[in-house]
């Protein structure tokens, strides 16, 4: 299954909104927002998509850069830690109303690394999810508060990740829980962005394995 | 893709001393007995207090403060972790607990996170603020009215910034020490942002410290804002450029890198570099700028002369050869 690249209206409304792309898998069930990693909208990330799709949803990537994706470690900071999350979660709420107006009852989120914290984030602040899955990361300290939670999230981090620190997650779920509502936290002993496959230093089978059934179970559970 | 970013980045954040056989077997040099760096501690111990959650706001902070005795008021430094830091425990803890013990509080803002640079600045003054307001009400040492700000990698750069005027306010400090101010690559217009550096007051003295080898890829000078932070601040009358060196003369090997300053953990243990070119000019510094120096020691001393030569010493290798001594501006051109 492949990916086929949209362009939206940030807002539908207002024929002077500014555009962006987004990668789209699937045609037909519950809706999953899929966030990249720091290195843009990549080949990894639409192969993601397709998974999603192969699973029976339909996925929708937005691209937060507005450029091809780096491979430059560097470049990749550079335009991960000058994203406002404020203007991420806007497009993201962007890609939930495309997917319900595409058909699907109900629509999820998750993301990598920088679209990991992006998914806390729009867990946060983004009306119409029912379920978030952030992979390795953490959104911004105002978003990582329980009483902003809007909906499940079941969050997936690798032990020791020097890059997503699990104490804000941890915290969260205490209060996420306390507070009624539902965050399952898993912990894999795998590196930092294991769930990347093309990457052989990253990648740890074992783990990406768990966590995707275990992702897949949890969304399929909320969405339907 | 071909480059890993943990591969990279884990290199950068926890570059050790791996290479630990050197050319003989003599021993590196001990901590100083007294002085900038020695372990003639005036305090038994120290006390981290985290103020704030982190993880629920961004202006959250720690104090390490002197105890056993607890000082009824002490100088402050405001000490700015590099990117993805957390926490002291992120290998600051064993300097700031020794700046501690000498008599300094120290203020370790949370910077809000990796993401949203643009709130870095703010995020800190902010925790800063809060940090000087429990201080002056809270059941700590007051501050004596002497304020430093260091930091490390892009903390440093960060420093920097909020030595010149700013929101929220804070206090200007006396003193700014940037331990391998690092991140240009990824932050290139960090320091130059609204001219903050024309913009830091005459009166504040600057040590900047520089690793042999700097910044992700520990090869690359590019990633270095050490050489803008210098040119940038030709305006300030005290300021020095201290440069440290790896030497592998002896067992193990002293490595000099972008974390040098960052130690005290099972990736990076503690040595000499940390006593002789971290803590030392540091705590020099620190106690110079308050007019306070230690006798016959200058960290700002930059010219040729011999006068400087305490500020270049990097000890002796337990066979009695020097180590490598650190360079600094006059040495370096500057």
């Amino acid at each position: 299954m492949t990916t086929r690249e949209l362009t939206l209206a940030l807002r539908e409304d207002d024929a002077g909104s500014p555009r962006f792309t987004a990668a789209l898998a699937g045609e037909r069930g519950p809706g999953i927002v899929v966030i990249h990693e720091w290195w843009g909208l990549n080949d990894e990330l639409r192969a993601q998509c397709a998974r999603f799709a192969a699973e029976g949803f339909v996925a929708l990537a937005p691209d937060l850069y507005d450029r091809p994706a780096t491979t430059d470690p560097a470049e990749a900071l550079a335009r991960a830690s000058a994203l406002r999350t404020e203007d991420a979660t806007e497009r993201v709420a962007r890609c939930v109303r495309e997917l319900r107006g595409r058909g699907a009852p109900k629509v999820g989120v998750t993301g990598f690394c920088l679209g990991g914290a992006m998914a806390f984030a729009a867990a946060a602040s983004v009306e119409g999810l029912s379920a978030a899955v952030p992979f390795y990361g953490n959104a911004r300290a105002d978003y990582m508060v329980a009483e902003r939670m809007r909906c499940p999230i079941q969050a997936h981090f690798a032990e020791g990740d020097p890059f997503a620190r699990a104490e804000p997650a941890v915290g969260l779920a205490r209060d996420v829980r306390a507070a009624g509502g539902r965050m399952d936290l898993f912990f894999y002993e795998a590196k930092h962005a294991f769930m990347r496959e093309s990457d052989p230093d990253a990648y740890h089978e074992p783990s990406a394995t768990l966590a995707w059934e275990r992702a897949i179970a949890f969304l399929h559970a909320e969405l339907g | 893709m071909t480059r890993s970013a943990s591969a990279v980045l884990a290199a950068a954040l926890f570059a050790c001393a791996c290479e630990a056989g050197g050319d003989t077997d003599a021993a590196q040099p001990p901590q100083p007995e007294r002085g900038p760096g020695g372990s003639d501690y005036v305090h038994g111990s120290a006390t981290i207090t985290r103020y704030g959650a982190p993880l629920g706001d961004a202006a959250a902070y720690w104090l390490i403060e002197p105890a056993e005795p607890t000082p009824a008021q002490a100088p402050v430094l405001v000490y700015m972790h590099g990117w993805s830091a957390f926490e002291p425990e992120d290998g600051y803890e064993a300097m700031l607990v020794h700046l501690a013990r000498k008599g300094f509080v120290i203020v370790f803002p949370y910077q809000g996170g990796p993401l949203d640079r643009s709130r870095w600045e703010g995020s800190s003054r902010q925790a800063v603020q809060r940090a000087l307001d429990e201080l002056a009400r809270g059941a700590h040492p007051r501050p004596d009215g002497h304020l430093a700000i260091a930091g490390h990698s892009v903390g440093a750069a960060l420093a920097l910034r909020m030595a010149a005027p700013g929101e929220p306010a804070i206090p200007t400090p006396e003193l700014v020490v940037l331990h391998d101010a690092a991140g240009r690559r990824a932050f290139a217009d960090l320091l130059s942002e609204g001219g903050a550096l024309a913009r830091v007051p005459p009166t504040v003295a600057l040590l900047v410290m520089q690793a042999q080898t700097s910044g992700p890829g520990e090869a690359n000078e590019p990633d270095s804002f050490s050489p803008e932070a210098w040119e940038g601040t030709a305006h300030l009358t005290r300021r020095n450029f201290l440069r440290s060196y790896g030497d592998r003369h002896g067992t193990p090997v002293l490595v000099s890198n972008h974390n040098g300053c960052r130690s005290g953990t099972s990736a990076r243990p503690l040595d000499a570099h940390d006593h002789f070119a971290c803590w030392r000019p540091t705590e020099g510094a620190l106690r110079e700028a308050q007019g306070a120096a230690f006798p016959g020691y200058s960290a700002l001393c930059a010219g040729p002369g011999p006068e400087c030569d305490p500020v270049r010493d990097h000890g002796v290798w337990g066979d009695g050869v020097p180590v490598r001594r650190l360079a600094n501006a006059a040495d370096l051109g500057l």
